[in-house]
């Protein structure tokens, strides 16, 4: 007799180590066959109390009845196929899409000491942590447990933690600042009983997203001003305390798609695949396999580089550069925070890439075209535009003075001119003279780049 | 509201000075208290600091007196009172070679194992060792006994293979370390250990740690510079990515900046076509003077730091064509680096490049050399790859010396585990592949803060376990920041509630047998 052996031409299974050998005084038939194997050991467990029985016994036990003795089950698996093919059909295309399945087995894992892959200590089951709310009790510890756990209404932290968020997002910094742990090794709450009464309210709404974000922006704390003097920067630097609004540099989309929205270039199509803009050369090839299916990236043309940044194509191992540099987060961990820097890399992306440039030439014709031939007449379209507001005395003076230099230097150097206005694949306005689209795309980008803009 | 005893939000936190435990804990606090002050994440603070992370103190200082702004959190850094003591060392270069390259055929020299070829390696000596799927399921581990020579070199009498003949000649120089072991038997995990000590994403690495630590030492060029090896096809390259120069839970400024072979060196770097310096330098002073009536009309001072990034981004725009323009170096460089040297992206120029970032206070600077993961055909590969790399590190290391900058360089030459003495797959008179080995794998340093000409560690017959003086990735990670004046156990970063540092919650210690 051999064991392990799964066809002659293999290798036998090194060290392997079994579990259970059963030998018969007598060829089985078939049915024996399939039913001994199961029957034997259930009657095992059988003979012991129910109580003592393991989870893997018990799922052995339930495998068995339902397969050997309950004939009702049998009818409803005789369904399966049929229903199985229904649910490939509702699954093609439509609203939902259903990305994961239970698994039919008990789900475990085992503790590693350490992470160390070789020491496993205690194997360990799906469940909540115990100072949070128990599962509903007799129901199976799967995702739909889960699902229904975490909206409970005795839930403490959904509600806290999805208001927290909104509020993060808006207000630059939560209420708990550790968005991702409320945990003791995160932040306390600066303002505690706001937490609780948003939560609530979010809860009472009917987890209404939308009724959460407009009673935030509407509130007094939102719309104070950004300005802050030196005595409450002196007592609170970081405004935790909210003595003015927030004021905090855009999140890389957000960055991205004001250039694309104020320019005119965005293209406003909802959903669909991902896009592929415009991406430096050999940032996919540095870092894959040389057999990746995602080795080169072949950049798209048209709508497609002026959508919104959510619908980027990202590949986790080399996000899209201009993102990634304004701390875009790489995908691979979780998060809930990014991080918010100012670095040089930010400044050469927003004055030098060429979703950037384009946008900047964009943002020129438009104020070409709209605002008529006064110069600050065009600087007032641009900064209603861009920061909604006129541009003051001083800012519209040195942006004057710029067009005028900028208008000298071109006329000069029309070759010049025209090399900016190549720039980026939508074709421009060619009823505007170059030396004037160009000066005023330069006046753009210095308007793209000022603080104002970038920040919130 | 009872006070959690170590919130630091609230107007007067309890500290653990109230606590009742032992005088020593409470001094220990009272020591490290003022570092946590700065622990803070908000953009407010990080922008001076992380100015101070690219650029260094010295060129936020000089902007600073002339824009008449007050520099105040790169207290932080002085908050860190980093370095700990004098280094011997300012700055390093990690030559990594990732794949896990074969110690047996470099520098393990094991001259029995010829005797042994396609025997079976003893069972004893792999012991209850969990393999990695792709050879658990062998029937046999015959012993490959590597395909080439050794010889001795130098004063040392060290052995080292013949595929290496251009380290072969600077052995004197080498500190060499046999007995590297890791934790992790697969790529991923034992890549992200190796730099930034822990398998799992989202920790700093050792780049980050000194950027964040000790700042920059130049104005005009980033503290953490990564390159990356061209691949060769051929070659089995396993994916890297910018994980491993991420700077985790610490400020992305101290991440690794990619400096890249061909026309744009940094990304953005080159001012668009029909923008000369003239029009980029009115454009900023423009943006610059309306930038500061925003300054004094929302009084917010990340408005400064932002002005001052601008001047930096304009300051790199020059002094990164400058790195990378070789046209000045002497026909000397060319003859110790080789013509490889001459094309961008090839080990040569990198380390051509590294050379060059040394000299101009570029702190730390890792070379990524991709392909060294022979699980088949190792004899038709290592020539390659040796080939590759063996000329450019001779010359860099040599190079240093001549100019003096290897007396305060760190030069560290290392992969994320080693390879197996036993065949993956099969084995015949004239070639072989090799597995991951985690147990044991060769490395060196040299430069500042090593002993030159030893080799320490031994392993045993078949260059598959430590028989004596172990080096744990921690204890290397550990050595590596002694040598830069950083005591490994000081150097924390407070983060989800945990003192977090480099060599990982499992004591590490500096390798005194290392260190010069």
């Amino acid at each position: 007799m051999q064991l392990g052996w799964r066809n002659p031409e293999e290798h036998p299974a090194k060290d392997a180590r079994y579990q259970d050998i059963r030998l018969y005084a007598r060829a089985l038939s078939p049915d024996e066959v399939e039913r001994l194997p199961f029957e034997d050991y259930a009657a095992e467990i059988v003979s012991h109390p129910s109580s003592q029985w393991s989870a893997d016994q018990w799922h052995a036990i339930s495998d068995f009845f339902l397969n050997h003795v309950d004939p009702s089950y049998q009818v409803i698996k005789r369904k399966i196929p049929t229903l199985d093919k229904e649910l490939d059909k509702l699954s093609l295309g439509g609203d939902l899409t259903q990305v994961s399945w239970e698994r039919p087995s008990l789900a475990y894992a085992h503790v590693l000491t350490r992470g160390v892959y070789t020491a496993r200590t205690e194997r360990v089951e799906a469940d909540t942590p115990h100072f949070l709310p128990r599962l509903a009790p007799g129901k199976p510890h799967n995702r739909l447990a889960l699902a229904q756990w975490t909206v409970n209404a005795a839930n403490p932290l959904t509600a806290r933690v999805s208001v927290n968020r909104m509020w993060n997002e808006l207000f630059g910094t939560g209420i708990v600042e550790t968005t991702e742990d409320f945990g003791i090794m995160g932040q306390r709450p600066t303002h505690p009983e706001l937490l609780d009464w948003l939560a609530v309210e979010f809860l009472e709404s009917g987890w209404n997203i939308k009724h959460m974000y407009k009673l935030m922006v509407m509130s007094s704390v939102y719309r104070q001003s950004e300005k802050s003097n030196s005595q409450q920067l002196a007592k609170d630097p970081r405004n935790l305390l909210l003595s003015h609004g927030p004021r905090f540099r855009m999140d890389a989309e957000m960055l991205r798609d004001v250039a694309l929205q104020s320019s005119g270039l965005l293209v406003e199509k909802i959903g669909g695949p991902s896009v592929k803009p415009y991406q430096p050369e050999n940032i996919w090839e540095q870092v894959s396999y040389p057999t990746s299916d995602t080795l080169h990236y072949v950049q798209e043309h048209g709508n497609a580089l002026y959508r919104r940044s959510i619908y980027t194509y990202v590949k986790r191992m080399a996000s899209p550069p201009s993102m990634d540099t304004f701390d875009a987060p790489m995908r691979d961990v979780v998060c809930t925070r990014r991080q918010r820097t100012d670095t040089p890399l930010q400044a050469l992306v927003t004055m030098n890439d060429v979703q950037w440039v384009e946008a900047a030439r964009g943002l020129a014709q438009l104020v070409i075209r709209g605002a008529g031939p006064d110069a600050r007449q065009r600087i007032n379209r641009m900064s209603e535009i861009l920061l909604a507001h006129d541009a003051p005395t001083p800012m519209a003076a040195a942006l004057e003075a710029s067009v005028h230099q900028m208008q000298e230097h071109y006329a000069k150097d029309p070759k010049a001119a025209h090399a900016l206005l190549e720039i980026g694949e939508r074709k421009r306005d060619a009823s505007i003279g170059e030396p004037e689209l160009a000066a005023w795309t330069i006046v753009a980008s210095e308007m793209l780049n000022l603080d104002e803009t970038i920040n919130k | 509201m009872k006070q959690h005893p170590l919130c630091t939000d609230c107007e007067n936190p309890m500290t653990p000075l109230d606590l009742p435990i032992p005088g020593a804990a409470k001094r220990e606090w009272a020591a490290i208290e003022t570092r946590r002050r700065f622990l803070g994440r908000s953009g407010k603070v990080l922008g001076w600091a992380a100015l101070a992370g690219l650029f260094g103190e010295l060129g936020i200082r000089a902007y600073a007196r002339g824009a008449d702004v007050k520099v105040s959190s790169t207290e932080g850094r002085n908050d860190l009172r980093l370095p700990h003591f004098a280094p011997k060392a300012k700055r390093a270069i990690y030559l990594f070679m990732s794949g896990g390259p074969p110690q047996m055929d470099l520098f393990d020299y094991k001259p029995n194992l010829a005797a042994q070829f396609n025997e079976d390696m003893p069972d004893s000596v792999r012991g209850n060792q969990q393999l990695t799927g792709m050879t658990a399921g062998q029937a046999h581990f015959p012993v490959a006994p590597s395909h080439w020579p050794f010889r001795q070199h130098g004063k040392t009498g060290t052995w080292v293979s013949d595929l290496l003949p251009y380290s072969a000649r600077m052995v004197d120089d080498l500190t060499i370390i046999k007995t590297t072991n890791t934790d992790a038997i697969n790529h991923e995990p034992a890549i992200m250990l190796m730099n930034t000590g822990n398998m799992n994403a989202g920790k700093p690495c050792l780049g980050a740690w000194l950027a964040y630590g000790l700042g920059s030492m130049n104005d005009n060029l980033p503290t953490f510079i990564v390159l990356q090896t061209r691949t060769n096809p051929k070659e089995n390259n396993q994916p890297v990515s910018s994980r491993l120069w991420g700077s985790g839970y610490l400020s992305s400024e101290y991440a690794g900046v990619g400096l890249r072979s061909g026309a744009d060196p940094v990304l953005y770097l080159a001012d668009p076509s029909g923008v000369d310096r003239d029009v980029r330098r009115n454009m900023l002073d423009t943006v610059e003077e309306i930038n500061r009536q925003t300054l004094v009309e929302v009084g917010d001072p990340e408005t400064n730091a932002r002005i001052a990034q601008y001047e930096m981004a304009f300051r790199m725009q020059s002094s990164v064509p400058e790195l990378i323009d070789l046209s000045k170096e002497p026909q000397s460089t060319w003859d110790l680096y080789g013509p490889d040297a001459k094309q961008p992206g090839t080990y040569a120029y990198n380390c051509l490049l590294a050379r060059r970032m040394a000299e101009r206070g570029v702190r730390f600077t890792q070379i990524y050399k991709r392909g060294w993961d022979v699980h088949g055909d190792a004899v038709g590969m290592l020539p390659v790859l040796c080939q590759e790399t063996d000329r450019g590190t001779f010359a860099l290391v040599t190079d240093l010396k001549r100019r003096g900058l290897l007396d305060d360089t760190l030069v560290i030459w290392a992969g994320e585990f080693g390879r197996t003495v036993y065949s993956q797959g099969g084995l015949t008179q004239d070639n072989y592949g090799r597995d991951h080995h985690p147990r044991c794998f060769t490395t060196w340093m040299t430069g500042g803060g090593v002993r030159p000409g030893i080799t320490y560690g031994e392993t045993d017959d078949y260059s598959y376990n430590v028989v004596k003086d172990p080096v744990h990735v921690r204890d290397f990670n550990a050595t590596i920041l002694h040598c830069l004046g950083i005591d490994h156990n000081k150097f924390t970063y407070k983060f989800q509630g945990l003192d977090q540092k480099l060599t990982s919650p499992v004591p590490a210690f500096v390798v005194q047998g290392l260190l010069a």
